[in-house]
């Protein structure tokens, strides 16, 4: 640490490390916006709108019913459908 | 600040900051379990497992050194909190993953709640996605900071440099 200690020469200069970091910085602020706004970040808006499982689950479920597909026996009794065996 | 008491802080402020890294990456391993896995109780574990290191661990361990260790170690130091750039871009990281760790607790609590009834499904995959850009995402930045801590790279800001002329004594 002490190899790095305030030195009274420095300059004011931003150093190009600085440069890059603030240019890295920008671009992934940019790509956390863009994300978004194109819906793919923070998902807080749909949370709210599923809280059971999805409604193609269901359809599928009941379409698979109603073709005579059955289910083994944990996942039959879980959700109500025809058992296998 | 006392020699014996600096130690001490800078002990706290490493154990804390990579004790956040830690479970940072231990964060981003399940989040990768919870979306690839095809067993859904290995799923269900994963997200409720994230959900209690997140709230034990890593929000304790990314508010200890931003509130407390850092501001210690730099203001009690002749490092000081702004006069170093890369002081301030630990600064800078530090606020932005805590900021980015506090808009996931809700999408967290979710999936955990999910995962506890058992009812996590295929509309839930985006959040799911969601957990392994956010925590990779983290897992860098904090892996950059820690970088910054260890090498030190020079440059002084027009804050630092002002106040290290001020401080000079005339003679």
């Amino acid at each position: 640490m002490s190899s790095n200690q305030p030195n009274r020469g420095s300059s004011p200069s931003v150093p190009p490390w600085v440069k890059v970091f603030v240019i890295i910085f920008i671009v992934i602020l940019a790509l956390v916006i863009a994300l978004h706004l194109m819906g793919f970040g923070f998902g807080s808006h749909r949370i709210s709108e599923v809280s059971s499982p999805s409604v193609v689950d269901t359809v599928d479920r009941v379409r698979l019913t109603s073709i005579g597909i059955k289910y083994p026996l944990q996942i039959a009794l879980t959700y109500n459908l025809p058992a296998t065996g | 600040m006392t020699p014996g008491l600096r130690k001490f802080v800078r002990t706290a402020h490493i154990t804390f900051t990579v004790g956040w890294l830690g479970m940072v990456a231990g964060f981003f391993a399940l989040a990768l379990v919870g979306l690839n896995s095809r067993d859904a109780q290995i799923v269900n574990a994963a997200y409720l497992a994230m959900k209690m290191i997140t709230w034990y661990v890593i929000v304790p361990f990314s508010f200890i050194p931003l509130l407390l260790t850092g501001p210690l170690l730099s203001l009690g130091t002749p490092w000081g909190l702004f006069r170093h750039y890369w002081i301030l871009a630990k600064l800078v990281i530090n606020i932005l993953s805590t900021l980015i760790l506090l808009v996931h607790l809700q999408p967290i609590n979710y999936l955990a709640r999910m995962a506890a009834e058992a009812a996590l499904s295929s509309a839930d995959r985006t959040l799911q996605i969601q957990m392994v850009i956010a925590s990779g995402a983290a897992l860098v930045a904090l892996l950059i900071a820690t970088g910054l801590a260890v090498y030190k790279p020079r440059g002084m800001t027009p804050f630092g440099w002002h106040k290290q002329y001020e401080e000079r004594p005339s003679s």
